[in-house]
């Protein structure tokens, strides 16, 4: 069996390290995606709206995010606005920040698209029987909607799991930077070390996003 | 005659520059049962739709009980409460189950209690043969059944007045029947209706009074036999003759060719 390096897992502290680094990149993550999605929900709501006004700025921000490649939004933030504005961000702060405007940009557009797929004759359905307007939202519209939004929210979410991996180019140490400092460290007496550790690392990305794409398909199923 | 219920008054509806309804004059009285007849595109629908306020109306008036029914009135919700609508295409809510689609407009827009609803709606579905079907999904039944189900979610309410909009348009032809023969049921009970329908038999059976549209307009407002047997206007003539279906082969035409053997 040739050198995989796996070795270099068992030294000193190096699973808790890459644990730690995987912990800092679903920490992130996942408070960006706490956070967007709820602004996610509100936007994709006004989105629906007639007023024009409130569909320009809307349509220019999700478009503005979205043609951004995620590492400029990143450099931009945690490089240049730093600069420019003369605050003070850390990178993880930044790290949230911009994961938080594109999970947003991106979720209200999936709400967006949920909402207007939901036929006119179920509002129409639901105020002939003397629903209100927030009872057929409450009781029709969101619920149907909630149903066609899982999958995509869930493809958003493992997405945005997977790209922070771009962070340690803002000098976050999570769970891909962990990687190579432990590569770089065993350069010597493991020179195969970057074979095991980034199969350790494809694993554990695994294992986070798998649970989530599980219980997608979970939902689905019962709601078909 | 009884009450009148409904009426409407000079009800003029526009898409645009296009008029839709022309000054309709309507009168529904407790009990009846109304059936609106016409060619397709006619208005039939968008005037079921105006009386349920689901379409604002550019003029005239329509009034239910003598109360104003207004897109923006406040009191449209419990007007609407008083209108059973039924739609072609059922319109079931899909995520809920049969008696959940039931049961949400009594309990939450009436706040009735539930168990008291519960009982009413499972005694309505046994009415129209859906016992064991409260717990089914609106995927899992036929067309037929959801219509059913959409005229007992109606019923729940307990409208003044029920409105069927090409109820049996999207079914095929063996469940039209079964959703007809609920109808006919109803109005045997006395409820006052209102029907559009395209089954002219059916509309013949269950009306008190047809009403023929064309362009937006009322041409005729009679009783069924008159109707069908003596219409008074040549437009009523050619939209019934369109039912009528005459032999298109002559008699030699029919007998079986002969083969040299």
């Amino acid at each position: 069996m040739p050198d995989l390096g796996l070795e270099i897992l068992l030294k000193g502290s190096n699973m808790i390290r890459l644990l730690g680094g995987l912990w800092v990149a679903l920490k992130i993550s996942l408070i960006s995606v706490a956070i967007s999605i709820p602004i996610g929900i509100l936007l994709g709501a006004l989105m629906t709206w007639k007023n024009p006004i409130t569909k320009i700025v809307l349509r220019l921000y999700l478009e503005f995010i979205r043609i951004m490649p995620q590492l400029v939004l990143l450099f931009l933030v945690y490089f240049g606005t730093t600069k420019a504005f003369g605050w003070d961000l850390s990178g993880e702060t930044a790290a949230i920040l911009v994961f938080t405007l594109w999970g947003t940009a991106e979720m209200s557009d999936l709400v967006r698209g949920a909402l207007i797929s939901i036929p006119k004759h179920q509002y129409e359905s639901s105020e002939a029987l003397g629903l209100s307007k927030v009872q057929t939202y409450l009781y029709i519209i969101i619920p149907q909607a909630v149903r066609r939004l899982i999958p995509l929210s869930i493809n958003l979410i493992t997405r945005m799991i997977k790209t922070t991996s771009l962070i340690l180019m803002i000098g976050v140490v999570e769970v891909l930077k962990v990687a190579q400092q432990m590569i770089e460290a065993n350069r010597m007496s493991s020179p195969n070390g970057a074979f095991g550790i980034y199969l350790a690392v494809f694993i554990l990305y695994f294992i986070a996003c798998w649970p989530i794409s599980m219980l997608a398909k979970h939902l689905e199923m019962k709601w078909r | 005659m009884a009450e009148p219920i409904l009426t409407l008054e000079q009800v003029t509806k526009k898409f645009g520059e296009n008029t839709v309804l022309d000054d309709i004059n309507l009168t529904v009285h407790q009990g009846e049962v109304i059936v609106i007849v016409g060619p397709s595109g006619c208005g039939k629908s968008t005037l079921l739709r105006c009386i349920n306020a689901l379409e604002p109306i550019q003029g005239g008036q329509i009034s239910l009980d003598g109360e104003k029914i207004d897109q923006k009135s406040k009191s449209l919700v419990a007007l609407r409460q008083k209108i059973g609508m039924v739609f072609q295409s059922y319109e079931l809510f899909p995520h809920l189950t049969v008696l959940e689609n039931i049961l949400l407009a009594p309990t939450k827009v009436q706040n009735r209690k539930k168990e008291e609803v519960r009982e009413e709606a499972l005694a309505l579905l046994g009415r129209v043969g859906l016992i064991g079907k409260e717990n089914s999904y609106p995927r899992q039944l036929s067309g037929g059944q959801k219509q059913r189900v959409a005229i007992v979610r109606a019923l729940c309410m307990h409208p003044e007045i029920l409105l069927f909009d090409e109820v049996t348009a999207a079914l095929d032809p063996e469940m039209v029947r079964e959703v007809l023969d609920v109808m006919l049921n109803l109005a045997s009970q006395g409820r006052t209706m209102m029907i559009v329908t395209h089954e002219m038999q059916f509309a013949r059976a269950v009306a008190d009074r047809i009403i023929f549209l064309d362009s937006g307009k009322v041409l005729e407002d009679t009783q069924p036999e008159l109707f069908f047997e003596k219409p008074k206007t040549e437009r009523a003539k050619q939209f019934l003759n369109m039912f009528e279906f005459h032999a298109v082969k002559s008699p030699q035409a029919e007998e079986p060719v002969k083969q040299n053997a």
